[in-house]
């Protein structure tokens, strides 16, 4: 095994920075608390300027190159600070009803198609008879589609006019606990490599250990 | 206190321990284990393999610093491949942290120099644009629009040869997406590749690869890279084994401890429970 440390003085402050973080797993400390400050302090700072670039791309050049109208986007961004200023408060509505509401359009107009729409038509075609297991796979997708869906829209108040609620209810439940038991499995994966990748850097990047 | 209550109250730091351990192991001494190759990762490396080589691509390269270490093992993989099938690729990102990412990105797989020496003929890159979904809303209408006409060094885009003619999402004929979470290749997806009916081709998280498949079954969703065993699995099928195939030793090891653990603890409480140990 290779075994000299790495001479950069980047790969010494990361590596520092993983450890301090990974200290949290013994207990809350201050090198956790250091690291964690340094972390959201840094993303603060880079986001303000990642920020303010994009006014200048998107809207300050092109009110150099005389598109007046581009200073409204500006104006209405600068509304939303309004609210810190007593008596004016009241302007922050005009900032804030245009994003809700071009918010709104720009997910509605995709939403109907792709998660309403386009979803249903898929569910229906998703049903196929061709093979005992495609059968058999339609009708485990169907009940557990009418069992979920009957789970969440139908309230306790009207539960009892609902013939076999109950079942429906129980089965809708087991349902979306298995999918919910399927996420819980898979997101280890993501958390293990996370940890892995860190690891990785220490052993390899910083320590410049090799594997044997 | 009984052996149950012994192992059922162990403190965190000794699992931990026990879990730093099974990962470090297997990447110090990597075993090989058996990879296998899902289904949806052939149809995504298939897929990428039959386009033609001026296919204009549009990649959005949405990585953030805090899904970086997953995000990574399959974004690497898969802009190497489009490198090396030569590719006509557009990048931008409606994600902060993404710019920085994209060129550690191309520095660590060595293709920066031949990003930089073919820039503006074979690739652009667009800089990040705010909004998220507003932001991919205002590419797929107009890039020019939505980036003030300009590049990430601030060149015209009217200036760039790639770019002539290339203004909207229908300019394109395929959307490769990074997503640092679940939401930002959702958002490609609705504002680019359905509008314009283009495939998208996804690298989700493999936390959130199971809500991408609703998209894949209707359709509206080409393919998907899940995590770290779909880059592993693409690393394979490119014979160009690299850190997400090493990974998934320690994924095995770290799988079969928690499935222990899990058993383990259920068994205990059982036995509390119904065996009458106090």
């Amino acid at each position: 095994m290779a075994n000299t440390l790495s001479v950069e003085i980047g790969i010494w402050i990361s590596a520092f920075m993983i450890l301090c973080i990974y200290s949290w797993l013994y207990k809350y400390n201050k090198f956790f608390k250091f690291a964690e400050s340094t972390m959201i302090g840094s993303a603060a700072g880079y986001l303000f300027i990642m920020g303010y670039n994009n006014i200048v791309n998107t809207s300050v050049r092109a009110i150099q190159i005389g598109k007046y109208w581009h200073i409204l986007p500006i104006l209405l961004g600068v509304s939303l600070f309004m609210r810190y200023v007593k008596n004016y408060e009241w302007i922050q509505r005009y900032g804030t009803a245009y994003l809700i509401a071009g918010t709104t359009a720009i997910f509605i107009r995709a939403t109907i198609v792709t998660q309403v729409t386009q979803q249903i038509a898929a569910t229906i075609n998703y049903v196929s008879m061709a093979t005992p297991m495609d059968i058999l796979n339609s009708i485990i997708y169907l009940v557990f589609i009418v069992a979920v869906s009957g789970y969440f829209l139908f309230s306790e108040r009207y539960s009892t006019k609902i013939p076999y609620y109950n079942v429906i209810n129980k089965v809708g439940r087991y349902g979306f606990l298995t999918a919910l038991g399927y996420y819980l499995g898979i997101t280890v994966m993501t958390r293990i490599a996370f940890v892995s990748d860190r690891l990785r850097y220490l052993l390899f990047t910083w320590l410049k250990l090799s594997p044997f | 206190m009984s052996l149950s209550d012994k192992l059922l109250n162990i403190q965190e730091k000794y699992i931990y321990i026990v879990l730093a351990v099974l990962l470090i192991f297997p990447l110090l001494k990597p075993l090989g284990l058996p990879i296998t190759i899902e289904d949806i990762t052939y149809t995504y490396y298939e897929g990428i393999e039959a386009l033609p080589s001026d296919t204009l691509i549009l990649a959005p390269h949405d990585a953030s610093t805090g899904t970086e270490m997953e995000i990574g093992l399959s974004s690497h993989i898969v802009i190497k491949h489009l490198f090396r099938k030569g590719f006509d690729i557009v990048f931008c990102t409606i994600c902060a942290s993404g710019p920085p990412i994209f060129f550690e990105t191309l520095k660590a797989e060595g293709l920066y120099e031949q990003f930089m020496d073919d820039y503006g003929t074979k690739y652009v890159y667009l800089d990040f644009i705010a909004g998220e979904e507003a932001g991919a809303a205002s590419i797929a209408a107009s890039i020019r629009v939505a980036t003030g006409g300009k590049d990430y060094f601030g060149n015209d885009l009217d200036s760039l040869p790639l770019m002539q003619g290339v203004d909207s999402g229908g300019d394109f004929d395929v959307v490769v997406a990074t997503d640092e979470h679940s939401l930002l290749s959702v958002m490609w997806m609705n504002q680019v590749a359905i509008p314009y009916d283009i495939p998208i081709y996804c690298n989700p998280l493999a936390a959130v690869g199971s809500t991408f498949w609703p998209y894949i079954d209707a359709g509206q969703m080409t393919a998907m890279l899940i995590g770290a065993k779909g880059a592993a699995g693409y690393e394979i099928l490119m014979n160009d084994p690299g850190p997400a195939a090493a990974n998934m030793d320690a994924q095995t090891f770290v799988h079969v401890y928690l499935l222990i653990l899990v058993l383990g603890a259920n068994v205990l409480l059982g036995i509390k429970k119904y065996g009458g140990v106090e």
